[in-house]
C-alpha cells in the first residue's frame, strides 16, 4: 500500500519562485535614483593632507568642498554655479587626478573660485572622502560633513539645497 | 527590402509558433515552418551585416564597413536583438528536430516557448528596424568581441541553453500525462547530452577567450554573467545523471521532472540577467526596462506555469523501484545532491546582492572569495564520488569489492598529493588536495575504463577487440569524467601556483619571473584593418632553454574609441608564459610589462576538450547503436 | 627616428590607459607591494561591474589603489586597510561580504541547502527509492 503523498512539498518550488519573481519585479520597476552608491557614509571631515590643503584648513564657518578636474566635462558645466557660491561662502577645491598644466588652463580659462586648492594627484584624498566619481560637492562645518551632492550642481539645486543648507549651518 | 523581408519572416514564424502550440494536428508541420522562417530571418540579418546595410539601426550600432568578414557575420549576434534572434532560431531548430519523435504535448510546449520569445523580439527588440537617413558608417563592434573565440561562443552557449528546452518540453508532457517511463528517458537523454556538450564547449570557449583576451591572466571571475551560464551547466549535469536513473530503474522521476524544469528556467534566467539590465542597473548604461519586464513576464509564465503543473501533478509520477543504500542509484542521488547544492549556492551568491538592492536593504558585493569558500567544500566530495560511483552496480553494491578495484588509484593519488605537499608549492594543503583529487578522478576513471576492456586480467592483445567495440556510453563516461580531472589539475596550476610580476622596463632592460628572463627589446607601432597598435618585442630566456620572442600588443580601435590589450602567450606542456604590455611610464619612458607564469594551464583547455569529445562520442554512438 | 617617436606619442595620447595597475604605482618595498597587490584583488571598483580595483582602468580604481598604498605606508595592517575603505564606501567595496545579520542568509543558506538536501537524499536512499 502506498502512503498518502505529502502534496505540500510539490508546491514549495512554485512558492520560492513566486517570491523571486516578486522581488525581481520590484527591482525592475523601482526608481533607481538616488543611487545607493552615493550614500554618504562619512559624518566627520576625514583626515587628509595633500599638497595645498588639509583637513585643518577648513575654519569654523560653514564651507564648501568641491572635487574637480580639467578632464571632467560636467565639472566645466557646474563651474559658474560653484563660482557664484564662492561669492557668498568659502569654497575649497580638490583637484582630482589632474596634471599641473590641465589645472592651470582650466582655472585661467574659466576663473578660480577656490579659497584654497588641494592637489590630489593620486586620488588619496578622494578615497578618504569616499567619493566614487566627480564632480562631487560637500558642505562641512566644524569638522562635520553636513551634506554631499553628487554630480554637477545645477543652478536650481544650488539655491534650493546648497545655499539653504549653508545658511542653516551658519545660524 | 531585405530588412522588411526579415521582419516579415519573423511575423510568419510567430504565426507558425501559434499554430504549433494551439493546433495539435498541425503542430509537427508548423514546427518545421517555424524553423524555416526563423532561420530565414537570421540569415537575412547576417546578409544585412555582410553588405553593411547602414539603413538598419542594428547594423549601424554594431558594425562598420571596414570590419573583418568573420566579425561581420558574428556581429549579427554580438548584440541584444541579434542574439535573441539566434536564441529563437535555435529554439525552433530543436522544435523542428524533435517534432517527429516527441509527444505532441512536448512539441506544443516548444511552440509556445517560441511564441513567447518571438513576440518578445517583435514587440521590444526588432533587429530589422530602419534608420533614416542612413549614417555614413557604423559604430563598429566592441573590439573585445572581435575575436574568433568569441565569434563562436554565443552560438555554442545558446545551443546549450536552448537545448535544455527539449527536456523542459518533455517534462511538461510527462507531468500532463502523469507518466514518465524508460521510453521517456531514452527519448530525452540524447537531447540533454547534446545540450550539455554544447554548453560545456560554449563555457570552455568563453573562459579561454577571457583568459587570452582580457589580459588579466585569469579564466574565471565568478562574474554574474559567467555564473548565469554555470548554473544551467550544473543543473544540466545533474539532469543528465538523473535521466540515467529513470532510464535504468524508473526511479527519481519527480526529481528529474523538477530538474528539467529548473535547468531550462535557469537558462532563461541567464538570458534575463544578461539581457534585461538588472545586472548593469548600478551602472550608467542600463538597458530598456520594458525588455526586462517582458523577459520577466516570460520567465514567470513558463517557469511559473511549469511549477504550477508540477505542484498539481508531480504526485502521479511515483516509482516502485527499490535499491540499497549503497548502490549506483544512491551514488547518483548524491551526485545530484552535490550538484544541486552548488547550483543553489551560485544562485544565492549571484542573486543575493540584487535582492538586497531591490529591497533597498543595502549594497554588498559577492566576489570570488565567497564562491571559493562555499562551492569548493561541496565540490570536493562530489569529485571524490565521481571516481567511485561508476564502479557501483545498480540496485545493490558491495563496498569491499569497489574498494578493492580502486585501491591502486587511491594509493597513486595519495602519493601525488603528498609529493605536491612535500614540494612546498604555494598553498600546499589546498594544492595537495586539488592535485590528489585530479589524479584520483583520472586514475579511477581509467580503472573503470580498463575494467570495461577486461584489463588488467586479460592481456592487452585479448582486450583490444573489447576496446575497439566498447560501447559509446563507456567511452563517454571515461572521457567526460577524466576530462574534468585533467581540467582540475589545470585549475590548480592557474590558481594557487600562478606567478605574476609587473615591472616597468625601458628598452633593453630585463626582468625575472620564476627563472625566466624577459627582455623588452623594442616597442614599435603596428597597424591592423580597423585598429592601430603598439607592439612590444619581448625576448624570453627560459631556465636552461632556447630564447624565443613574444609580441604583446596594445590596440586602439578609433571607431569604437576603445583600447584592448592582446596578451602574448607561449604555451608548452608545462606552463604558459603570458605577457601583457601596458602604459608608458611618463617618468622613465619605460613600459609596464605584466607577466604571468601559469603552470599546467594547457591541461585546463585539454580537459574541456576531452569532456566535449566524450559528449560527442556519446552522441555519435547512440546513433550507431540505434541503427546497428 | 623622429617621426616614429611622434607616431608613438600620438598613439599614447589617444590610447591612455591599459588594463589595471599603472607603472607609476609600484611600491619600493617588495613586501608592501605584495600586500598591496593582494588587497587590490579583494576590493571592488565601485563604479565597475564586479571588477576588483586590481583590474580596472578607471580613475577611481587608481585612487583606491593609491589609498591602499598610503594606508600600508602609514603602517596599517591588512584588516585596517580594508576597514578604512569599508568605513567610506560601505560593505560593497569588499569582494568578500562581511558576516553580519544582513548577510546571514547569504553565508548560511548553502549549509542549509546541503542539510535539507542531504536529509531528503538520505530518506530516499533509505527508503529504497520509494519517495522519489
Amino acid at each position: 500500500m502506498k502512503k498518502p503523498d505529502k502534496k505540500i512539498f510539490y508546491v514549495l518550488p512554485l512558492l520560492f519562485f513566486g517570491i523571486l519573481v516578486l522581488i525581481a519585479a520590484i527591482d525592475l520597476t523601482m526608481d533607481k535614483t538616488p543611487n545607493p552608491y552615493h550614500a554618504n557614509l562619512i559624518k566627520e571631515v576625514p583626515a587628509f593632507d595633500i599638497d595645498g590643503l588639509s583637513d585643518a584648513d577648513f575654519g569654523d564657518a560653514p564651507a564648501v568642498v568641491n572635487f574637480f578636474a580639467s578632464w571632467c566635462t560636467p565639472c566645466v558645466a557646474e563651474h559658474p554655479v560653484i563660482s557664484d557660491l564662492a561669492d557668498e561662502f568659502p569654497v575649497y577645491g580638490i583637484n582630482f587626478m589632474d596634471t599641473d598644466e590641465g589645472r592651470r588652463s582650466f582655472l585661467s580659462r574659466l576663473s578660480d573660485p577656490y579659497r584654497k586648492i588641494g592637489i590630489d594627484a593620486q586620488g588619496i584624498a578622494a578615497a578618504a572622502w569616499g567619493i566614487s566619481g566627480i564632480p562631487v560637492t560637500f558642505i562641512v562645518r566644524k569638522g562635520k560633513v553636513l551634506y554631499r551632492y553628487d554630480g554637477p550642481v545645477t543652478p536650481k539645486d544650488a539655491d534650493s539645497i546648497l545655499r539653504l543648507r549653508l545658511k542653516e549651518a551658519a545660524e | 527590402m531585405i530588412p522588411e523581408l526579415g521582419h516579415f519572416c519573423l511575423i510568419l514564424a510567430l504565426l507558425c509558433a501559434g499554430v504549433q502550440s494551439f493546433v495539435p494536428q498541425l503542430s509537427a508541420r508548423a514546427a518545421k515552418a517555424q524553423f524555416v522562417f526563423c532561420a530565414a530571418a537570421l540569415l537575412l540579418l547576417v546578409v544585412c551585416y555582410l553588405v553593411s546595410d547602414l539603413s538598419v539601426v542594428n547594423v549601424v550600432k554594431n558594425s562598420h564597413t571596414l570590419k573583418p568578414f568573420l566579425y561581420k557575420i558574428s556581429g549579427a549576434w554580438g548584440n541584444h536583438e541579434g542574439s535573441m534572434l539566434l536564441w529563437v532560431a535555435l529554439l525552433s531548430l530543436y522544435g523542428f528536430l524533435m517534432s517527429g519523435r516527441a509527444p505532441v504535448t512536448a512539441v506544443r510546449t516548444q511552440g509556445l516557448t517560441g511564441f513567447g520569445f518571438l513576440s518578445f523580439i517583435l514587440l521590444t527588440s526588432n533587429p530589422f528596424g530602419r534608420i533614416h537617413p542612413p549614417p555614413v558608417d557604423g559604430n563598429d563592434l566592441n573590439p573585445l568581441l572581435q575575436d574568433p573565440g568569441l565569434a563562436f561562443h554565443p552560438p555554442l552557449l545558446y545551443m546549450g541553453y536552448v537545448g535544455f528546452s527539449v527536456a523542459f518540453s518533455f517534462a511538461i508532457a510527462a507531468l500532463r500525462e502523469g507518466k514518465m517511463d524508460q521510453a521517456w528517458a531514452r527519448a530525452v537523454k540524447p537531447w540533454v547530452l547534446f545540450a550539455w556538450t554544447a554548453l560545456t564547449a560554449g563555457i570552455g570557449l568563453g573562459s579561454w577567450w577571457a583568459y587570452y583576451e582580457l589580459g588579466w591572466g585569469g579564466w574565471w571571475f565568478w562574474d554574474p554573467v559567467e555564473n548565469a551560464s554555470l548554473m544551467p551547466w550544473l543543473l544540466g549535469t545533474a539532469l543528465l545523471h538523473s535521466v540515467m536513473v529513470v532510464k535504468k530503474r524508473e526511479a527519481l522521476k519527480r526529481w528529474t521532472a523538477l530538474l528539467a524544469i529548473l535547468t531550462f528556467s535557469l537558462s532563461m534566467l541567464g538570458t534575463f540577467l544578461v539581457r534585461s539590465g538588472v545586472l548593469t542597473s548600478v551602472h550608467a548604461f542600463a538597458l530598456d526596462p520594458a525588455r526586462g519586464i517582458f523577459i520577466l513576464g516570460l520567465l514567470g509564465f513558463f517557469t511559473g506555469g511549469a511549477l504550477l503543473l508540477y505542484a498539481l501533478r508531480a504526485h502521479l509520477l511515483s516509482s516502485d523501484a527499490t535499491f540499497a543504500p549503497v548502490s549506483r542509484e544512491s551514488s547518483l542521488i548524491l551526485n545530484n545532491l552535490f550538484l544541486a547544492v552548488i547550483a543553489a549556492t551560485v544562485f544565492t551568491g549571484t542573486m543575493y546582492p540584487l535582492v538586497l538592492q531591490a529591497l533597498n536593504a543595502g549594497a554588498i558585493s559577492v566576489g570570488p572569495p565567497y564562491f571559493h569558500r562555499t562551492v569548493l567544500p561541496v565540490a570536493v566530495p562530489l569529485i571524490a564520488l565521481m571516481a567511485a560511483g561508476p564502479f557501483l552496480p545498480w540496485k545493490k553494491a558491495e563496498m569491499r569489492g569497489v574498494a578493492q578495484k580502486l585501491k591502486l588509484s587511491f594509493a597513486v593519488s595519495v602519493c601525488a598529493a603528498l609529493a605536491v605537499f612535500a614540494a612546498a608549492t604555494p598553498h600546499p594543503g589546498f594544492s595537495a588536495l586539488g592535485i590528489g583529487l585530479a589524479v584520483w578522478l583520472v586514475t579511477g576513471t581509467l580503472a573503470k575504463w580498463a575494467a570495461h576492456a577486461g584489463l588488467p586480467e586479460q592481456s592487452l592483445k585479448n582486450a583490444w577487440p573489447r576496446i575497439r567495440h566498447m560501447k559509446a556510453s563507456h567511452w563517454c563516461l571515461a572521457l567526460t569524467h577524466a576530462g574534468l580531472g585533467i581540467a582540475i589539475a589545470g585549475m590548480i596550476g592557474t590558481g594557487p601556483w600562478t606567478q605574476e610580476k609587473l615591472e616597468v622596463l625601458e628598452k633593453g632592460q630585463t626582468m625575472d619571473i620564476a627563472g625566466y628572463a624577459l627582455t623588452l627589446e623594442d616597442v614599435a607601432p603596428a597597424f591592423g584593418p580597423n585598429y592601430r597598435a603598439l607592439r612590444g618585442q619581448v625576448k624570453v630566456t627560459p631556465p636552461g632553454g632556447n630564447d624565443f620572442t613574444l609580441h604583446p600588443e596594445g590596440r586602439y580601435y578609433p571607431v569604437a574609441e576603445k583600447t584592448t590589450v592582446e596578451a602574448a602567450i607561449r604555451t608548452s606542456w608545462r606552463n604558459d608564459i603570458y605577457i601583457v604590455i601596458g602604459e608608458q611610464d611618463s617618468a622613465t619612458e619605460g613600459f609596464a610589462v605584466h607577466a604571468w607564469i601559469h603552470p599546467l594551464v594547457p591541461l585546463l583547455w585539454l580537459g574541456y576538450t576531452v569532456m566535449v569529445l566524450g559528449g560527442l562520442i556519446g552522441l555519435a554512438g547512440r546513433k550507431n547503436e540505434k541503427t546497428g | 627616428m623622429k617621426p616614429l617617436l611622434l607616431l608613438i606619442s600620438i598613439f599614447l595620447l589617444s590610447a591612455p590607459a591599459l588594463a589595471g595597475v599603472r607603472p607609476a604605482e609600484r611600491m619600493a618595498d617588495p613586501v608592501m607591494e605584495a600586500r598591496a597587490q593582494a588587497l587590490y584583488k579583494n576590493l571592488r571598483c565601485v563604479v565597475c561591474q564586479s571588477q576588483p580595483i586590481a583590474e580596472s582602468d578607471s580613475e577611481i580604481a587608481a585612487a583606491l589603489r593609491a589609498a591602499v598604498r598610503a594606508r600600508i605606508q602609514a603602517g596599517d595592517g591588512d584588516k585596517a586597510v580594508l576597514g578604512y575603505l569599508q568605513d567610506r564606501y560601505g560593505d560593497q567595496i569588499l569582494m568578500k561580504p562581511p558576516v553580519k545579520p544582513l548577510t546571514w542568509p547569504l553565508w548560511f543558506l548553502p549549509a542549509l541547502f546541503l542539510a535539507a538536501g542531504g536529509y531528503a537524499s538520505w530518506r530516499t536512499m533509505k527508503g529504497g527509492g520509494k519517495k522519489a
